[in-house]
């Protein structure tokens, strides 16, 4: 019988990382973790360095009855999403951008995916505001000095650039505010600056009789840090935000465990104790995904 | 209580308002502009400065004039976590080895041989801490462990020994060590019977609103006497004006913080106007 109930964490990256601190802030001493990671040198370093059990496939990991974290590059999402539901997960958080354009998941309750923005006090603030305002307009923009050097591996490729990377966080949080599936393109920009895919993009649409605008550059060297903000034009007022604050103010939510963001902590906190009060699914993911290949491919 | 400058306003840092942080910035654009700010409110009575181990701060340190300060004290912070985040995104978590290993010294054989050998990450820290810190920064100095790298370690498993290995490694280099948390219950809860009798400084988030306080202000307030009671350690409040909310008065904020048995407090302004009126405000406090 096991001692505790396991996390298993495919993919020892950034995300991996963040949100296995998270959990063991949020639960000291609850769970036991796994990590699957296919870099020996990485795994000897963990197990080394930390103490973590640590394996080569996930055919070696605990996966029945277990919480899985997938962070590892999207090309593999939808074959480790499968073969997590197929060995009994308890439930399966996966990192955005969720799967391959082509390849999808059926929708299963026990599947979630990373897009944190919907977790932000400001983004379910501007989701009461629209309930009961409406939405004539809103606008995104994203911008931040991220790309310094051109990336290597998959961020180079067909499932890297600004707008899966940075761009899918932001559609899906129009797709939440609006309760909308699609969004239909009326004019679009793309330009490779650094990397060999998209480093700005913009685009100009509607989402159901909602005019959406997004523009997004992760090459511009005015900003230190990663920044989102946004205009909401409601029929009533106009309200300017960003990822920390809102022109009317909100009442920040408590967490007890801070590492990048209370919205990192509550999409961990959700994901443990099963509160779909705020949740992406599957089918959500893919709608994102059917705006990302229109703007792409189209 | 003691009054140190932060340091948010020099690199464009504003919790509430994201843009007005950028506009300040452009105030701060070189080590000239930043060192003469810091000289500026020094004079005026504060007890010292704080400042990050990011490419300008590091200059800033790196070339002040200690000598002409000898009664001030420098909080240095490290590392300068985008510089890390920037290296794994573009290439993955090895690259943080290889970035390591290419910078090395003479002196750092012992470390990364032991590395070599063990394949514990933790004889690479020394490493990294030299690699950070000036060598115009005085003994004596505190040097803080970033919020971003404490809170992401001390979740992890065995976390705490990584930071117990940061905290052996800058006293042994003659500084003080210091923690940055935004978790300081959790510190104190993981460290107390480690570092519970040394000469640590631990800053943290306390403000009247409760801006960025976790988990709530009233577990905070008792964390810090908690600490006071059963620690040596030197207690260092920072968001204290709650990033300039427009929900509190500077002076009911400064009435709050004098409430609290803080040895520090740190605040961030641009102006040397908001430097004199807030240390009156506190100095008439204190007295």
């Amino acid at each position: 019988m096991k001692s505790k109930e396991i996390i298993v964490v495919i993919g020892w990256g950034r995300m991996g990382i963040t949100h296995a601190a998270i959990l063991g802030g949020l639960y000291p001493e609850r769970f036991e973790y796994q990590v699957v990671e296919p870099d020996k040198k990485v795994r000897k370093i963990l197990t080394n360095s930390l103490g973590y059990d640590c394996f080569a496939s996930i055919d070696e990991a605990d996966v029945n009855g277990s919480h899985v974290l997938i962070t590892t590059p999207p090309s593999v999402h939808e074959r480790l999403v499968k073969k997590c539901i197929d060995s009994g997960a308890q439930s399966v958080f996966v990192e955005k951008p969720f799967g391959l354009f082509d390849n999808r998941v059926e929708n299963d309750s026990r599947i979630s995916v990373g897009y944190v923005l919907r977790f932000s006090e400001v983004t379910q603030t501007l989701k009461k505001i629209i309930l009961e305002e409406g939405c004539r307009e809103i606008s995104l923009d994203y911008s931040s000095n991220t790309l310094v050097k051109k990336p290597k591996g998959w961020r180079n490729g067909q499932y890297g650039g600004v707008l899966n990377e940075m761009g899918s966080h932001l559609i899906d949080m129009i797709l939440y505010l609006l309760d909308g599936e699609n969004i239909q393109i009326d004019s679009k920009y793309t330009e490779s600056v650094i990397s060999d895919v998209d480093d700005i993009v913009s685009f100009e649409g509607k989402c159901g009789s909602s005019l959406v605008s997004l523009s997004l550059n992760w090459v511009n060297k005015d900003y230190r840090k990663p920044v989102w903000s946004g205009t909401l034009v409601t029929e009533k007022r106009v309200i300017k935000f960003d990822q920390q604050s809102l022109g009317i103010g909100f009442d920040p939510i408590e967490v007890d465990y801070y590492v990048r963001g209370r919205d990192f902590s509550l999409q961990m906190s959700h994901f443990i104790e099963g509160d779909t009060s705020i949740f992406c699914n599957s089918i959500q993911a893919n709608h994102v995904h059917d705006v990302i290949t229109c703007i792409k491919y189209n | 209580m003691k009054i140190l400058l932060g340091d948010n306003q020099f690199f464009g840092v504003n919790h509430t308002d994201l843009k007005k942080g950028s506009e300040i910035q452009q105030m701060f654009s070189s080590a000239e502009k930043i060192t003469k700010f810091i000289d500026e409110s020094l004079e005026l009575g504060l007890d010292g400065f704080m400042i990050n181990s990011n490419a300008l701060g590091y200059k800033v340190v790196n070339e002040y004039k200690f000598e002409d300060q000898s009664n001030k004290e420098c909080h240095y912070s490290i590392p300068y976590p985008h510089k890390y985040a920037s290296m794994v995104n573009e290439s993955g978590m090895l690259a943080l080895l290889s970035f390591v290993l290419r910078n090395i010294r003479i002196y750092d054989i012992i470390n990364v041989i032991r590395f070599i050998f063990s394949s514990n990450a933790v004889f690479l820290l020394p490493i990294i801490i030299r690699m950070e810190i000036p060598k115009n920064l005085p003994q004596g100095s505190v040097i803080y462990l970033q919020n971003v790298i404490t809170d992401l370690v001390m979740g992890l498993k065995n976390g705490s020994r990584i930071i117990q290995f940061y905290i052996t490694s800058i006293e042994r280099l003659g500084y003080k060590a210091g923690i940055i948390t935004l978790n300081p219950g959790h510190f104190r809860k993981n460290f107390q019977e480690f570092a519970g009798q040394k000469d640590i400084f631990l800053c943290f988030n306390i403000n009247k609103t409760g801006f960025n306080v976790f988990p709530s202000v009233e577990e905070v307030q008792d964390e810090i006497a908690y600490i006071k009671s059963n620690t040596k350690w030197q207690l260092v409040g920072m968001s204290v004006f709650s990033s300039g909310s427009s929900r509190v008065t500077i002076k009911d904020s400064i009435d709050f913080i004098k409430s609290q048995p803080l040895d520090y407090v740190v605040f961030g302004t641009s102006k040397l106007n908001n430097v004199k009126t807030n240390l009156n405000l506190i100095n008439s406090a204190n007295s």
